[in-house]
């Protein structure tokens, strides 16, 4: 089988510039994305894994900027782009599913105003339509109700619903590629596996290619195809995900891999 | 939606009560005698024995409780009984002033949002810049100056230097402007400040960055998002500012002799002209209680986690 790369990042620097210097946070990061292969990409706190994602989407915070490197969706440099062409790609192209759903969504603005004009944004569709689409899309992740959920408020519904209706409003646009910070991270343990299990069923069938960022281990081995890790901005391996949790071969991914919480580890410290 | 006004009208009926009850009784504990009062403007000599009959004849020495609850029977059929001064009924001379106050304070209100809400939005939006900076030291200005020393000089440059505008009185649409202005303008800055910050506190927040993410384009999360955030305590503050400038208005209305009831209602004071008093008074609670009553529905609107309190 032959696969479709979608994206390629090729020696990514970004640099946050403080009052008296440039503090280079990303040193040189480098992966591509295919067509339906979900990329992992695991690491400590800080060490770069959001910093990378907002740069795809040219969302880096203020003052920090990507100094070097290039970043290709189907051969064209994001980089390259102007305000306005990034925008239309934000959403339609790369869509980004958030790590924490309660507090993504807008507390005044109804579900349903945040489905549709997300579509009406991109697509040249009536009220009537986008509604329509959006009760198709929130069916598809299993909601309950998705005629009533649209007129409901984000504060009237729970961390996992709202993390499935994010889920349905990024893939209703069908993009390449799907960003998903952390996306259970923020939930509880059924939910997690339900909605790792949903990424996993909508990548195999729109052919979503998926970079997937996570601090937790387990949902990284359970879902990706191929994993990345981070160290203070830098990739220091990247393998195939069996390979990786066979046969580490940095050091820090091993001494990431045993930093994982077990039972054997909890029996070990308690006979100390 | 329904039960929530529901809800809110039924909790006006024990605030009404009260500010009736707290009305007659504080203009009891003014000092002064109605009855001697009343004798002296009706040039009557007020002697003791006349002092006795008018007494009994308006009502003063029955106990408290029984002038209170005559009054408040004669209030709510709308009968605020008859003035002191002037002879008439007292809700005759309401209606001949209260509408040029109130003709006031809505132009004052409507200049306040029309103002304040475009500068609030684009000094939060362009942040330390000239335009920023200009809002800033117009509304130090406009928060810092008083009513009275402002209104003069308003009327100092635009009426008697420049010309532009009458000095004083009512009538046309030129004699509104300098009143509500001067009403209007530490309103504006104040509304200005918090709009302003209200917009930068949410500018900031997770579900903006997430409308970005989405591709929507800026003036929709401004417009949309952010500005519907933003406007929540404003819209709480402004309850209480309606109220607050009714009364500033008896202030601006001295000023340039604005026919309204500020003028009235100070000289019904100085008389002892209780009915007036009472009712002028009484009317302004109502207004405020009233203007509060709106707010909440505004924010219950606004707002859906108020909407649901205690209905889920």
């Amino acid at each position: 089988m032959t696969t479709q790369s979608i994206m390629t990042v090729n020696d990514l620097h970004v640099h946050v510039s403080t009052d008296h210097c440039q503090v280079p946070i990303l040193n040189g990061v480098s992966f591509d994305l295919q067509a339906g292969k979900v990329f992992g990409l695991v690491g400590e706190s800080g060490s770069g894994k959001t910093m990378t994602c907002l740069a795809l989407v040219n969302l880096l915070p203020n003052k920090s900027k990507v100094v070097r490197g290039s970043i290709k969706l189907k051969n064209k440099d994001l980089r390259n782009l102007s305000a306005s062409e990034m925008r239309q790609i934000r959403g339609k192209e790369i869509a980004m599913i958030m790590q924490n759903p309660m507090s993504a969504f807008n507390p005044v603005v109804t579900i349903g105003q945040h489905f549709r004009e997300t579509l009406r944004t991109h697509l040249q569709v009536t009220q009537k339509q986008a509604e329509e689409m959006a009760i198709a899309y929130l069916e598809l992740m299993q909601l309950p109700r998705p005629d009533l959920l649209l007129k409901q408020y984000p504060f009237q519904l729970s961390g996992g619903m709202l993390q499935r209706v994010m889920i349905a409003i990024a893939v209703s646009l069908q993009p390449s590629i799907i960003i998903a910070d952390e996306p259970t991270t923020a939930l509880d343990a059924t939910n997690q596996l339900q909605i790792l299990d949903q990424l996993n069923m909508l990548r195999k069938e729109y052919n979503t290619s998926i970079l997937l960022v996570s601090h937790d281990l387990g949902a990284i081995a359970y879902l990706a195809d191929e994993v990345a890790v981070m160290n203070s901005g830098n990739i220091v391996e990247r393998a195939p995900v069996s390979t990786l949790f066979n046969r580490p071969s940095h050091p820090y991914t091993k001494a990431l891999l045993e930093s994982r919480l077990s039972l054997s580890r909890k029996a070990c410290e308690t006979l100390e | 939606m329904i039960w929530f006004i529901v809800k809110r009208l039924s909790m006006l009926i024990p605030i009404l009560f009260g500010i009736s009850l707290l009305t007659f009784l504080l203009i009891r504990l003014a000092p002064g005698d109605p009855a001697e009062a009343y004798l002296r403007l009706s040039h009557i000599p007020p002697t003791n024995q006349a002092i006795q009959e008018m007494n009994v004849k308006l009502g003063l020495d029955k106990p408290l409780i029984v002038q209170y609850v005559d009054w408040l029977g004669k209030v709510v059929r709308l009968d605020f009984g008859i003035s002191y001064v002037s002879k008439q009924p007292v809700w005759d001379e309401l209606m001949l002033y209260f509408p040029a106050t109130l003709q006031l304070t809505i132009t004052a209100v409507i200049l306040t949002v029309c103002i304040s809400v475009p500068i609030g939005i684009f000094s939060a939006l362009y942040k330390g810049g000239m335009f920023d900076h200009l809002s800033r030291i117009l509304s130090f200005v406009g928060a810092s100056m008083p009513t009275f020393w402002l209104g003069f000089l308003f009327m100092y440059f635009f009426s008697i230097k420049l010309d532009l505008l009458p000095v004083v009185g009512r009538g046309s649409l030129a004699h509104l402007v300098l009143p509500s202005l001067t009403l209007a303008f530490a309103y504006i800055s104040t509304y200005t400040r918090l709009l302003r910050t209200s917009m930068l506190e949410n500018l900031h927040q997770p579900f903006v960055f997430y409308a970005r993410v989405r591709g929507l384009q800026e003036r929709v999360i401004i417009g949309r998002h952010v500005l519907k955030m933003a406007l929540l305590p404003v819209v709480t503050a402004f309850g209480m500012t309606i109220g607050n400038m009714l009364t500033g208005a008896f202030i601006v209305e001295s000023i340039f002799a604005w026919p309204g009831l500020g003028r009235f209602f100070v000289s019904a004071l100085s008389h002892r002209d209780y009915p007036v008093v009472q009712s002028c008074i009484l009317l302004m609670g109502v207004i405020f209680v009233v203007c509060n009553l709106l707010v909440d529905i505004a924010y219950g609107l606004l707002d859906p986690r108020i909407r649901w309190k205690g209905e889920r």
